[in-house]
């Protein structure tokens, strides 16, 4: 299949988006901040040390793999059938990702900000907004990512500088009095919740300008830069709430509430909710995107963008329905869903990892697709896997 | 939301997307969108009309937990 998507995005633009894709996730503290409370910066650092054997899984599959997103490699290393259901099933993974990242970021609306107006209207808003976005292409995506990343750690060394006075170094002690069982479990949904969702990224790889061998660099980068900040954020919480942040669903945000520096400069919660909505609306935009890119190529069609609307309903749709609460998410996701999100981060490109080494040794990898990898990775020269 | 609301919102949808659908000239577009647009309009009447849909990702929680998949 030729690729969908025409655009190409520079190598930094890639790195950025990856670092701004973490950094979102900062909302989602809640589903590990009451586990360990003040020890979850320290979760958040195991989970990043390991993501990495993870990350190098996704670049173990880029490499072998030149110049094909996540769908061309499961068709190669699967056949057109096996490839299909794998697809479909991501394809499920990433538009349930991006109704579950617009719930949350409709409700912390609703809930900070614009509490009399309906959760729906407020999804809607932002889906049409990222549906503009995608309809456009990865180019429009990509492009703020920079200016949303850099936005973002200036507003942290901002807030860490206003909350100075606030902080109790007292609050990190006793260190790791979660319990070893609890600093698993926490890092665990770190690890699913949001690093593991990096997979993403494999869809949009080949449209690096860059050569394949070079990329992971830059998913790496992107990755520790992320989570660094991931884990200065709640460093910060923790000095500022101690143990009290596993009561709140949102740290972030009541630390900041507490910062006044006069009568005149109080209220410092609303740049934090105004990050949030723009790290959100990109994190959204980049999985409704790739979704559309994920149906695009199970159609086998030349373009997703007539779909992007009437994806854009079911997504808010998904989004209202997927849970009965707020409560029923929080606790599906401090649960069950790091197991259910094991599987396609995992262990679905660790078993296409190992098939394609056993195709290999056997010396028969099924061919890809007709015109798969006519992307990035042949326009600079380089060659799709071939059997050895 | 209401009927009304639905049904012209669709109308709207239909009515900006279904060019780029018959320019696309792909069968499987067609299919998959006259799909989408149908799912979405049963949906939306659906919630319209009051219908509390079933909570599909909480149903396979319940399943993960009752077989011991949980934490």
């Amino acid at each position: 299949m030729k690729g969908i998507e025409k655009a190409r995005i520079t190598p930094w633009q890639f790195a950025f988006a990856v670092a701004c894709f973490v950094q979102s996730s900062s909302l989602l503290s809640a589903f590990f901040a009451s586990i360990t409370e003040h020890d979850s910066w320290i979760a958040v650092l195991i989970a990043m040390a390991v993501g990495m054997p993870l990350l190098g899984v996704y670049l173990a599959l880029l490499r072998r793999f030149p110049g094909q997103n996540l769908m061309q490699i499961n068709e190669a290393v699967f056949g057109r059938a096996g490839g299909g259901v794998l697809s479909a099933l991501y394809l499920w993974f990433f538009f349930t990702l991006a109704s579950l990242n617009l719930r949350d970021a409709g409700t912390f609306v609703n809930k900070t900000i614009m509490s009399q107006t309906p959760p729906m209207l407020l999804n809607i808003m932002l889906i049409l907004i990222c549906a503009w976005a995608v309809y456009f292409g990865l180019n429009v995506v990509a492009r703020y990512s920079i200016l949303f990343s850099l936005i973002s750690v200036l507003v942290l060394v901002v807030s860490v500088i206003f909350t100075f006075n606030l902080v109790h170094a007292d609050n990190f002690l006793p260190l790791l009095e979660a319990g070893p069982r609890n600093m698993v479990h926490a890092s665990h949904v770190v690890l699913t919740i949001p690093f593991g969702e990096t997979l993403v990224f494999l869809m949009i790889a080949p449209q690096v300008r860059i050569k394949n061998g070079k990329i992971g660099r830059y998913l790496l980068g992107g990755f520790l830069a992320g989570g660094v900040f991931m884990a200065l954020v709640l460093a910060r919480d923790t000095a500022v709430l101690g143990s009290a942040m596993g009561f709140f669903a949102l740290p972030s945000f009541e630390t900041l509430r507490m910062v006044t520096l006069s009568d005149a400069l109080s209220r410092m919660e609303i740049l934090f909710a105004l990050i949030l909505i723009l790290l959100m609306f990109f994190k959204i935009s980049m999985l409704f995107y790739v979704s559309m890119l994920t149906l695009g190529e199970i159609l086998h069609a030349s373009t997703y963008r007539p779909l992007v609307l009437p994806w854009a309903v079911l997504t808010v749709i998904y989004s209202m329905t997927a849970y009965s609460s707020s409560e029923t998410h929080t606790r599906s996701g401090q649960e069950q869903v790091p197991f259910l999100w094991l599987l396609f981060e995992v262990l679905l490109p660790g078993l296409t990892l190992a098939v394609s080494y056993l195709w290999k040794k056997k010396g028969d990898l099924p061919a890809p697709a007709a015109g798969a990898g006519a992307g990035a990775g042949e326009e600079h020269g380089e060659k799709a896997v071939e059997p050895s | 939301m209401n009927v009304v609301w639905v049904l012209s919102g669709y109308a709207v949808i239909v009515a900006v997307t279904l060019p780029a659908v018959k320019r696309a000239g792909s069968r499987s577009l067609a299919v998959a969108y006259a799909a989408s647009v149908a799912c979405g309009l049963v949906l939306s009447l659906l919630m319209a009309a009051g219908v509390t849909l079933p909570p599909s990702l909480e149903i396979i929680g319940r399943w993960m937990e009752s077989a011991g998949i949980s934490y």
